[in-house]
């Protein structure tokens, strides 16, 4: 299901690509309203509905490896920023969507008190009353590939002004914007993966994607279902990893299409951190741990309430829950239907999850944590690794990771990650 | 070593005192009254081996005929068997049995042998008496110290599982006898009916049934509603209350209907939110409350939740119980009070239908009891009202009279759990 990767060379890919992006989301998605790569847009002559401030600050650069983006390169203490206004006729009752790929690669010092004082994207809306409210999302810092951002609002009826926004608030930043996408969502829900329908990738982040001109994540992708019958067999016993066709076939038909960023992967649960884990598996991109999420006074209750927060915010393609590696915290009653619907979870909102278990330890209370996650894994037809040897742990992730992303995601290998790599221990 | 034993004497008293603070009694007001059966409650009484009825002799209130038994060979006894295990209750559990009387009041034809017997999980123990009245209600009242079984009588720490009332006639014909009011407690019974009047009336105006009222509400949900908030120990928004399925009717939005439905019975300070996932999509059915019901109620702080069932949410009765079981311990050990809806469908529905819908109320209402959560009936509300459903699913009115119903539950949930006017 994998974007092709496109040859920087090539000048008019970029065109191309863009005319198909907005061809499948005009079949597949909502109607895409705009969408500028900004390959000929200039400053000087906008288009109707169209405006910039602090022009100086604003220009239309050659960024390498992506042809022409929006570089807003901010003094600070200004605004500087590209609207759009949109018809609210043509978007009342509707969700709007506002998404752009976004280069940070600096970073900026935070403006005092004002923690809303950095580059972002932004739907603005006035309604009938003229009440205002927004949708925004922001950058990460000091990343030197490109993120894509999105923000959503629901118009309602009779709204008296609706704009996109790209732009930096008071701070002094330097930020190239690309791919800016405003598309109304009419059907709430993204459309589901067991339809033969997933969304494209979110994030151009790895070393191989990074290199070709990904479409934004918004536009829909048409995948073939991985085919599940050559699913090599692992087990716990043999390599530590538990996956096969039946675990791919159920996590292909569960799983929700989802705005998730390609290739990154979030680890959280009890047992987090795991030092072993080491760096993420190649081309994977590890998110930001999360502090309430990790650690032994996290639970599974703890997740289900705070976990999908978090994956809307972060989109993780891939999630690691890892359960208790020691004993100390007192399980709930209903501790396996919590593991359970953690799993279910992930699966709800996009994320492939895959569980990490401890198996072994003679301490006391440790059946009473074990037991339930063993129960929840069986209930659920969840991928699996096994935490035993220390020296193993990034190993056996990385075995998991690939398998998901072959046989799950759909995608073909980029690298040599072929049976030698996943052969039993 | 005086300072000592008073010491020690204050501890004693402190345990004993915070014992019978926990300890379950019918009526809460009333901590000296362990039991007591009116048979008014119809099918909640713990007497079996007999039938409640209403006669001449017993006047318009109900009373407890004894039955025959089916193991005495010759002798013609009745009796009635009162399950006190089925009740949280523990009796003696701690109190001093020299001071616990059992009290009834007796009717019988036949001027035969009262027993009264009181079993524990490691035994028995009985006393008889003659009757000295035939034909005339008359009060009996048996000290506990008074039944005996050889050796061995109450004591304090014994849990008392059945209480056993047999009649022996003197005649070798099958007896009439009734029972009423029976009451164990502290001392004299009498002493106590003034304030058990009036804890009566307490209960009875509290008491809510679904085919009545059209939901389900007792003293012994208040009771345990108010103690699983108690041990979650949370304070939630006020009056805030999250409403899951709240799609019944795509031209109908209940949260809108619930806001006007509390704003018409002046309860306008109601806030409903409908439960959503982080994209903003609606949260429906069994398997998305299972995952995202603690995120919404961590959003929101709602203090009370609202669980509306659709007949869509059925598949096994097994995963309905396991599904909302789960779901209402996870609300109640959040600090918030769950309400449930069982499903709303039409009388003419298809066999498949009506089917799978009684088969999730049935699974949902049997939860719900055990957990004392309190359910609303949609039918009795909906049935006698034919507009209710337009295309199989709830019209505009339909979804109307639920909300009204839906706002009664909520606000009695405000007045008898949060205690709040």
């Amino acid at each position: 299901m994998a974007s092709t990767p496109v040859r920087r060379s090539n000048r008019r890919f970029p065109l191309i690509l863009a005319v198909l992006v907005v061809s499948a989301q005009a079949v597949l998605a909502g109607d895409v309203l705009i969408f500028e790569d900004f390959e000929k847009l200039s400053l000087t002559q906008l288009p109707p509905g169209w405006g910039l401030r602090e022009e100086s600050e604003l220009a239309v650069v050659e960024q390498p490896e992506r042809g022409k983006c929006l570089r807003i390169k901010a003094r600070g203490g200004s605004w500087p920023h590209l609207y759009v206004e949109l018809d609210p006729a043509k978007v009342a009752g509707k969700r709007v969507r506002l998404s752009a790929l976004v280069l940070l690669p600096g970073e900026f010092a935070a403006v005092p008190g004002k923690r809303w004082a950095q580059p972002k994207v932004q739907l603005q809306l006035k309604d009938k009353n003229g009440a205002d409210s927004d949708a925004e999302q922001t950058p990460t810092q000091k990343t030197p590939t490109w993120q894509l951002l999105q923000a959503a609002l629901n118009i309602p009826e009779q709204a008296q002004k609706v704009t996109a926004l790209l732009r930096v608030d008071l701070a002094a930043a330097e930020v190239w914007f690309d791919n800016l996408c405003v598309e109304t969502d009419p059907n709430g829900p993204p459309p589901q993966m067991g339809a033969g329908i997933a969304v494209a990738p979110a994030k151009v982040d790895a070393p191989t994607a990074a290199a070709g001109a990904v479409p934004p994540a918004i536009a829909p992708e048409k995948i073939a279902t991985a085919d599940v019958s050559h699913v090599p067999s692992r087990t716990l016993a043999g390599s530590g990893v538990l996956f096969d066709g039946n675990i791919a076939a159920r996590m292909q038909k569960e799983l929700a299409a989802s705005k998730a960023l390609r290739n990154s992967l979030l680890i959280v649960g009890p047992g987090q951190p795991v030092s072993e884990f080491g760096k993420p598996p190649r081309d994977w991109a590890l998110l930001a741990e999360q502090k309430p999420l990790c650690g032994p006074t996290t639970n599974p209750r703890t997740l289900l309430t705070l976990l999908p927060e978090a994956l809307e915010t972060m989109r993780p393609e891939i999630v690691v829950l890892v359960a208790d590696t020691k004993p100390g915290r007192r399980a709930a009653s209903s501790e396996a239907d919590d593991w359970q619907d953690v799993i279910q979870l992930c699966l709800r909102l996009g994320a492939v999850p895959l569980l990490a278990i401890s198996l072994e330890s003679t301490e006391d209370g440790w059946e009473e944590l074990r037991g339930p996650v063993l129960e929840a894994a069986r209930n659920t037809v969840c991928p699996q690794l096994e935490l035993k040897m220390p020296q193993t742990h990034a190993r056996r992730l990385n075995e998991a990771v690939r398998l998901i992303e072959e046989h799950v995601l759909g995608r073909a290998l980029s690298g040599p990650a072929g049976e030698a790599e996943l052969q039993d221990e | 070593m005086k300072r000592a034993c008073c010491a020690a004497l204050l501890l004693l008293v402190t345990a004993a005192a915070s014992r019978a603070e926990t300890a379950w009694r019918p009526f809460p007001d009333l901590p000296q009254v362990f039991f007591y059966d009116d048979f008014e409650g119809g099918s909640e009484s713990v007497f079996e081996k007999g039938r409640i009825v209403k006669n001449a002799t017993t006047g318009n209130s109900s009373a407890y005929e004894l039955g025959a038994t089916d193991w005495s060979v010759g002798d013609r006894i009745v009796w009635g068997v009162g399950h006190l295990s089925r009740l949280p209750l523990k009796m003696p559990g701690g109190a001093d049995p020299n001071l616990i009387s059992i009290n009834f009041m007796l009717w019988s034809d036949d001027p035969g042998v009262l027993i009264v017997k009181l079993f524990h999980p490691r035994g028995d123990y009985e006393v008889a008496q003659r009757i000295q009245k035939a034909n005339l209600w008359t009060p009996v009242s048996v000290p506990i110290m008074e039944l005996r079984n050889g050796k061995f009588r109450p004591e304090a720490d014994h849990a008392c599982t059945k209480l056993e009332i047999q009649v022996r006639p003197r005649d070798k014909r099958l007896p009439t006898v009734y029972i009423d009011n029976v009451m164990i407690c502290m001392g004299n019974a009498a002493q106590y009916q003034q304030r058990l009047q009036t804890a009566r009336n307490q209960m009875a105006a509290m008491a809510r049934n679904t085919a009545r009222d059209g939901f389900s509400f007792s003293q012994q949900y208040q009771t345990a509603l108010k103690d699983a908030l108690k041990m979650a120990g949370k304070r939630r928004k006020p009056r805030t209350v999250l409403v899951t399925g709240a799609r019944l009717n795509n031209d109908v939005d209940l949260i809108t209907r619930l806001t006007q439905a509390a704003q018409k019975q002046r309860a306008g300070n109601f806030t409903f939110v409908a439960a959503s996932a982080p994209d903003a999509v609606p949260v429906a059915g069994l398997q998305d409350l299972r995952t995202l019901l603690l995120y919404n109620l961590q959003k929101t702080e709602a203090e009370m939740v609202l669980l509306v069932m659709q007949p869509g949410d059925y598949t096994t009765a097994d995963a309905v119980s396991r599904g909302l079981r789960v779901c209402l311990e996870r609300t109640l050990t959040s600090g918030a009070v769950p309400v449930v809806c069982l499903p709303a469908v039409p009388s003419d529905a298809s066999g498949d239908v009506r089917q799978k819908s009684d088969a999730l109320s049935s699974a949902a209402s049997a939860v719900c009891a055990k957990l004392a959560v309190p359910w609303i009936e949609p039918g009795t509300v909906l049935a006698n009202a034919p507009d209710s459903f337009a295309g199989g699913q709830l019209s505009a009115a339909g979804v109307e009279r639920l909300s009204v119903l839906a706002v009664q539950t909520l606000r009695h949930m405000d007045q008898y759990v949060f205690g709040r006017k």
